[in-house]
């Protein structure tokens, strides 16, 4: 396996290399933009398992997760893996990434089977593998080109949450904290 | 600087952060735990923790922080290690 001091970002790696989860419960299919101390943007099209019993939507609960999947897991893992100079395997080994709370959670819109959520999470702290995570989800119009759109997108962009006005805001996170607990 | 007067600086710390509730400071001692005796939410925890890092002038490194425990004689120990290495 490929040692994450060797690589400078999630872009490009597998969230199932990245996160602990089992395949079933992982709520990213790709990171398209990341930078280690500032933030992660990531994406996940909603399959059918993900809304069953649920109207064909997305739940609530599901984007929260999402959210601390690409921010107080796989960004904070990354950190810890850079420094320790170990893969994800490695790390999640010895330590759990457990969710700890959240400040607030706004729900404006839903996301349907099918739809894709866009993660845009930024770092807001990190201390001794406990991170704090505020951001947005956004949903784009089915043929929008997300890995484009994101290949160039700047850090300035990524600070004022620049996105394009075709972009429906879904919910509003704030200080959702996370932190690597060591496995006695 | 001895351990009384880093326990000292730790009450300093405390008394300024909001979880927690001044009054259960004034029986503190080495043998008090942050968690079961003081109440200190686990995640403020970590930031009493970082807030000792800038009044003592010390760094810790997050694999200290991995054993430490909610101890306040560990964290005691953490610091005048810490210091001593200074």
């Amino acid at each position: 396996m490929m040692k994450t001091t060797n690589l400078k970002s999630l872009v490009g790696l597998s969230p199932l290399e990245t996160l602990p989860h089992g395949p079933s419960k992982i709520y990213i299919d790709e990171f398209l933009w990341h930078e280690t101390n500032t933030g992660v943007i990531a994406i996940y099209k909603v399959q059918e398992k993900d809304t069953l019993d649920h109207f064909n939507v997305f739940r609530g609960a599901d984007l929260i997760e999402a959210f601390g999947q690409a921010s107080v897991v796989a960004g904070n893992a990354f950190i810890s893996c850079s420094k320790k100079s170990i893969t994800f395997k490695e790390l999640y080994s010895k330590y759990n990434f457990v969710f700890l709370s959240m400040g607030e959670a706004i729900c404006k819109s839903f996301i349907k089977l099918g739809e894709t959520v866009i993660i845009h999470a930024h770092f807001d702290d990190y201390k001794f593998r406990l991170m704090t995570s505020t951001g947005k989800i956004f949903k784009a119009p089915q043929d929008f080109n997300l890995k484009e759109y994101y290949s160039n997108y700047s850090i300035e962009e990524f600070k004022n949450t620049t996105v394009p006005e075709t972009f429906i805001e879904i919910a509003a996170f704030k200080n959702l904290k996370g932190r690597g607990i060591k496995i006695i | 600087m001895t351990r009384e007067e880093i326990l000292k600086g730790l009450v300093e710390i405390l008394e300024k952060t909001a979880q927690i509730d001044s009054k259960k400071l004034n029986s503190i001692t080495e043998d008090s735990d942050f968690i079961t005796d003081l109440e200190v939410p686990s995640t403020e925890l970590i930031n009493v923790i970082a807030k000792a890092e800038n009044k003592f002038d010390v760094e810790f490194d997050d694999d200290d922080i991995d054993d430490l425990g909610s101890s306040v004689k560990g964290t005691i120990d953490l610091i005048e290690a810490a210091l001593s290495n200074n």
